[in-house]
């Protein structure tokens, strides 16, 4: 029992390391994710149930935050499971008042439902060419921060999180964008100029260093070819955080 | 907030958002390339930082809240044993003779008849919340207007005091108090070779600490005869065993150091502006010097550079423990980066029960096979372990011979 206590624990810790890692642990221990969204769902989930996404994700949160001083992996992993099911469960009740376009329309039985009568103005061919352009700017996003090294979930890991952080990124993206030979050197030296970055902006360093792998995310995203992610997030560059 | 899916996996999803942002979110049959409005993002520092920091300051209230009713309890302990403790002992000798006993702040907190004057004496006589002196010129007062003595007469007063000082103190305040009686007043220091008018013998009870009624103490003096003898030398020998000195008080002080939380500014950290916590228990941010590492590694919930903290648990004499196995680790102390969060696999702080921590820790294969875990403990100041996995077995450490062969015999029978 304890050398299989051990197993799990070093098996936790190295999925902390390796997303792939990662996947396959959450993939061993289904059997018990799908038993504790049983326990508070009182049914078998089934695959497409939002219930079965959530402890998933918990199960990968509690990967990430376990560490062996908080006691047995699985017992962790169970109170951050049921967590969060209530969590959901909660944000799901709030959203009871909403009307379901799905619902009919009138008491009869034969009359429509509420999508079809209520006009649609939005351009579902257009959305789906959207997402379709994304798709394949992120896929060559994808490609080029493979070249460097880097993965997305490399960058999410390298994200800033503190608003003060975020501000000094972003005038540090702002800078790169505002002197086009920033983007040249980081595209032909495959190295960001920090050093001219911090002068330039009055950032320090240290910080700008941290948050390298998330600043060539971005970089990249504005070195051109990357017009429908750009757009996404150029509104916020432009007008600062709203946080 | 809109949120574009930018890569997928089975538990989760990472998202890029309108703050060009990428964070990771419950995956809800998402595709690469949608866009979505309401993700279930993950708890990090962005969406667990109020929860954290609502329970960080709760635990840290109620802690702090704990800790002040336990110095407030134990103040108010220490003070009233110290109220109710006998420090001195004045014996009035006359005709009616009585014994008082004295807190250190000069109160009296008991008194006995030592005859049947005596007890005649105090019946009906309160001697609460009155100080010696008042209760001596009273019961003189009263010993007038009973008859017992009478103007010219010697009354005689033994004050037993720990200290030569209290008993030149007292004497003082006495002599001035009595000395607009008609009477002569006959102080002097008790010891075993004075011989009082009346025959006492002063009982365990009659020095305990708690405050006694005159008909209570009565029962203790059942034998007294009229015929002065010596007060016994067992009396000396009751009195010294039951009343705490400042010898003994010393002597307590130094196995359980108490500090002044108002006045104390050693090692504790205590009188420092950034002290958190109250008595012996709490801790404080020592600020950096080096304004970039400042910057760079302050707390998103305190605002305080987390790097730079010390603990202090006073009674427990935790502080700076060390540890020893830093000589089975490939690392040195330096490669535990505690300026930054990201180097380390997990951080987190807490409540230990008897002080805050907070620690993070990194773990890497060793040469062996196995893994090292680093851990670095800012809630003891430096302290630093390293130690080896469960898999990791070295054939040239003879030391810990038994316990290498029973993990090697564990590996075995997992395998």
């Amino acid at each position: 029992m304890p050398s299989d206590s051990h197993e799990i624990v070093t098996q936790v810790y190295a999925a902390k390391k390796d997303n792939k890692a990662a996947d396959s642990f959450i993939e061993a221990y289904m059997p018990f994710i799908r038993s504790e969204t049983a326990k508070f769902t009182g049914r078998q989930p089934s695959q497409s149930d939002d219930e079965l996404s959530i402890a998933m994700f918990a199960f990968y949160e509690a990967i990430r935050s376990y560490s062996r001083f908080k006691g047995a992996f699985l017992k962790y992993a169970s109170v951050n499971i049921k967590r969060r099911l209530i969590d959901n469960s909660r944000r799901e009740r709030r959203k009871l008042g909403v009307v379901s376009l799905d619902q009919p329309a009138g008491d009869n039985e034969g009359s429509s439902v509420l999508s079809e009568i209520i006009e649609d103005k939005g351009r579902p061919y257009d959305e789906l060419e959207e997402r379709e352009a994304v798709h394949q700017e992120l896929a060559e996003l994808t490609e080029r921060l493979s070249v460097l090294g880097i993965t997305l979930s490399d960058a999410a890991e390298n994200s800033p999180h503190q608003k003060r952080t975020l501000e000094a990124c972003r005038k540090a993206v702002d800078f790169a964008r505002s002197e086009p030979g920033i983007i040249e050197d980081f595209l032909r030296t495959r190295r960001i100029p920090l050093s001219a970055i911090a002068q330039a902006t009055g950032e320090s360093r240290k910080t700008l260093e941290r948050h390298r792998r998330y600043l060539a995310v971005v970089l990249l995203i504005f070195s051109g070819g990357f017009e429908t992610i750009q757009e996404h997030i150029i509104q916020t560059l432009k007008g600062g955080a709203e946080r | 907030m809109r949120y574009i899916v930018a890569e997928c996996h089975p538990a989760y999803a990472i998202l890029l958002d309108e703050n060009a942002e990428l964070v990771y979110a419950a995956n809800l049959h998402y595709s690469v390339g949608q866009t979505v409005e309401s993700p279930v993002l993950m708890e990090t520092e962005k969406t667990s930082g109020n929860r954290s920091a609502i329970m960080h300051t709760v635990r840290r209230a109620a802690a702090t809240a704990a800790a002040c009713l336990l110095i407030f309890g134990a103040y108010r302990l220490y003070m009233g044993s110290a109220d109710r403790s006998a420090g001195s002992t004045i014996f009035m000798s006359a005709n009616a003779s009585v014994c008082m006993e004295i807190n250190n702040k000069g109160e009296v907190i008991s008194v006995k008849a030592l005859n049947e004057n005596g007890e005649a004496l105090l019946s009906g006589y309160s001697y609460k919340g009155k100080d010696k002196a008042t209760v001596s010129d009273e019961l003189v007062e009263l010993s007038i207007s009973y008859g017992y003595i009478s103007s010219g007469d010697t009354v005689s007063f033994y004050i037993d005091a720990p200290e030569s000082g209290v008993y030149d103190s007292y004497r003082t305040e006495l002599l001035g108090r009595l000395g607009s009686y008609p009477i002569n007043t006959d102080i002097q220091k008790y010891d075993s070779s004075v011989q009082v008018r009346s025959d006492f013998t002063v009982s365990t009870q009659a020095t305990s600490a708690q405050p006694e009624t005159a008909a209570n103490s009565t029962q203790s003096y059942s034998s007294m005869t009229e015929t002065a003898e010596t007060p016994a030398a067992d009396t000396e020998a009751v009195t010294n065993s039951t009343v705490s000195t400042p010898a003994d008080e010393q002597q307590a002080e130094s196995a359980y150091p108490y500090h002044d939380p108002e006045t104390y500014t050693g090692q504790s950290g205590e009188g420092n502006e950034n002290w958190h916590g109250s008595g012996d228990h709490g801790y404080w941010y020592e600020e950096s010097t080096d304004e970039e590492e400042n910057e760079s590694s302050t707390s998103e919930d305190t605002d305080q550079p987390y790097n730079r903290r010390h603990d202090w648990s006073d009674g427990y004499g935790r502080y700076g423990q060390d540890d020893d196995d830093e000589d089975i680790c490939q690392y040195s102390e330096d490669d535990c980066d505690t300026s930054s969060e990201s180097s380390w696999n997990s951080w987190f702080t807490g409540w230990s029960g008897y002080r805050f921590y907070s620690y993070c820790e990194r773990e890497e294969v060793s040469e062996c096979g196995g893994t090292d875990i680093c851990t670095y403990d800012t809630g003891r100041d430096s302290y630093f372990s390293c130690e080896h996995g469960t898999e990791c077995v070295q054939p040239d450490d003879t030391t810990d011979e038994t316990e290498e062969t029973e993990k090697t015999e564990n590996m075995d029978e997992t395998e």
